[in-house]
């Protein structure tokens, strides 16, 4: 599913270079579920946007899919991002002025799906993850946990193949924490790839394979 | 000692280049130019059904063959013949002043306080003819026909022949002059007509000019406006480009907000611009119609101006990198 080689991501400022990533090996398995563990600017969240398209390496090659992504374009890059890959956030990063079925209904329009589909899908990952009652209701009339539910549902009303998250448990109190994990960990039973990001041990017990970064580098994996 | 002025007119024709002849008693330029002599205003009195109706108008003399050479149209009505002296031929604007309900064939037109028995008669309506600069209003006009002060002579020539037919023009008035009979001077209309409207392509260039810089302000106006909705939107945007929106997306963002502007201005400008230039051209006897191109060009125009900042800023929406606003830490 995922190939990273020698990758490398560095930041320059007029002064000052910073690697954040140095010169990373890493290969994930299509359907499995990965836990990025690592202290504060150890490169995991860069790691994680590369491995989303939103951002480039400065160097090496990440094969997404099959597809290399160096050379593809911004467009490309977008496409691509839209039709593989899910995003769940730590601040949910969902739209305020959008409801719920429209925050979850925004991946469906940018693909193209038609109307009735839509409401036919949105339907089913509301159900899914017991929020139908919350549909026209506004993120910020949620609590934390509905919010988180919501994201969920916005990332993989496309059904992606790959699921990122970043931090997804940091803003919710420990009952929600528990119950996104025992959704990615339902989600990754349907056959989902998930690499998540995450501070807490707890939380990244739920992956089958945990690595642990440090300065840019891989320097443990269980 | 008077000098026939048929004669002279068949000398004039004569002449090489000249290609058109015309003679009034007053001068087809207005103005800077002998606007003092020729035609006069009249305050004259008009018969009719309601009875006698107090007018003005400007009384001027013309040949009989001024309007067929002149290509002004004969409305209504016939020229008077050569044994009708009192026989008038009156303008549109006339009409439209003084008798827009009825025709005023055949009404008779006297001067105020003139002597009994002394009256015209008119014969005929005519096309408002563009002899004085175009900004200046129609006015009625009474054309006497042949009055026997045709002092002005209206003479085309074929292109390029200007100096060959000014020089015999000259030789020719030399010689009626040495006579004794008359003073002359001649004036090139185009070249008085185009310094007479000198002052207005300064104008016309400035309007354009401001026209320019209005598009220019407006484009950087628009700017503004947009980029500080991106700027207050790039949370969103970025949200967005996770969730896999292209540029086109972005930009269909924006467009949506900024399409009832578009509308507005184009109905507010389309609606106004239309009204007001009719308001503007009826102060004017001729008019040229707009150029077919010049609606689509302003829509263009329109669309450049609202459009393109919004198209520059979906861009560097677009390019922006969108981490920065979905970080957790």
């Amino acid at each position: 599913m995922i190939t990273i080689s020698d990758l490398s991501k560095v930041y320059t400022t007029d002064t000052v270079e910073t690697t954040a990533l140095d010169r990373l090996n890493l290969s994930i398995e299509k359907g499995s579920f990965v836990a990025i563990k690592g202290p504060s600017g150890c490169g995991k969240s860069t790691l994680l946007h590369i491995l989303g398209l939103m951002d480039t390496p400065t160097e090496g090659s990440y094969i997404l899919n099959g597809t290399k992504t160096e050379s593809l374009s911004i467009t490309e890059r977008d496409r691509l991002r839209r039709n593989t890959i899910g995003f769940v956030f730590q601040k949910f990063n969902l739209i305020d002025s959008l409801s719920v079925y429209e925050n979850i209904e925004l991946p469906l329009l940018y693909t193209g799906v038609a109307a009735s589909e839509r409401k036919d899908r949105i339907q089913k990952v509301l159900e899914k993850l017991e929020i139908a009652n919350r549909k026209n209701h506004y993120p910020y009339q949620l609590s934390g946990g509905q919010q988180q539910r919501v994201a969920v549902a916005r990332c993989i009303i496309t059904d992606p193949l790959l699921i990122l998250a970043d931090e997804p448990t940091g803003n919710l109190d420990s009952l929600n924490g528990e119950q996104v994990m025992r959704i990615f960990q339902d989600l990754n039973a349907e056959g989902r790839t998930i690499v998540m990001v995450t501070h807490d041990d707890k939380y990244a017990s739920y992956a089958q394979r945990i690595i642990n970064l440090h300065d840019g580098r891989i320097v443990v994996e269980d | 000692m008077f000098y026939e002025s048929n004669a002279l007119r068949e000398r004039i024709r004569a002449i090489p280049g000249v290609t058109l002849e015309s003679a009034t008693n007053y001068s087809v330029v207005t103005d800077r130019l002998d606007m003092n002599s020729g035609y006069f205003e009249a305050y004259l009195e008009m018969g009719g059904a309601k009875g006698p109706q107090q007018i003005m108008a400007y009384m001027v003399g013309a040949s009989a063959d001024f309007f067929a050479k002149r290509k002004v149209q004969i409305l209504s009505g016939s020229l008077p013949s050569a044994d009708k002296m009192n026989g008038v031929v009156v303008n549109q604007a006339f009409v439209e002043r003084y008798s827009p309900a009825d025709s005023p064939l055949g009404k008779t037109v006297r001067p105020l306080g003139g002597e009994e028995g002394g009256f015209f008669e008119i014969a005929a309506v005519v096309n408002d003819a563009w002899f004085f600069p175009a900004h200046i209003q129609m006015i009625p006009m009474i054309y006497m026909i042949n009055p026997g002060q045709l002092q002005y002579f209206q003479i085309s020539y074929q292109p390029g022949q200007k100096y060959e037919v000014w020089s015999k023009l000259d030789k020719l008035f030399e010689d009626v002059s040495s006579q004794g009979i008359l003073g002359f001077r001649s004036l090139d209309v185009a070249e008085e007509f185009s310094l007479f409207y000198q002052p207005d392509r300064v104008y016309v260039t400035l309007t354009i000019l401001f026209a320019i810089i209005i598009c220019v302000v407006s484009i950087m106006g628009v700017y503004a406006v947009s980029s500080q909705q991106f700027y207050r939107q790039l949370k969103d945007i970025a949200i967005r480009k996770a969730c896999g929106a292209e540029f086109k997306h972005i930009l269909a963002l924006l467009l949506k907000s900024y399409i009832w502007l578009f509308c507005v201005a184009a109905v507010l400008g389309f609606v106004g611009s239309y009204y007001l230039s009719r308001l503007f051209f009826a102060r004017f006897a001729i008019t040229v119609a707009y150029p077919w191109w010049v609606l689509p060009l302003s829509v263009i125009v329109l669309f450049i101006v609202v459009f393109l900042p919004l198209y520059l800023n979906s861009r560097k929406a677009w390019k922006a990198d969108p981490i920065q606003y979905l970080q957790s830490e």
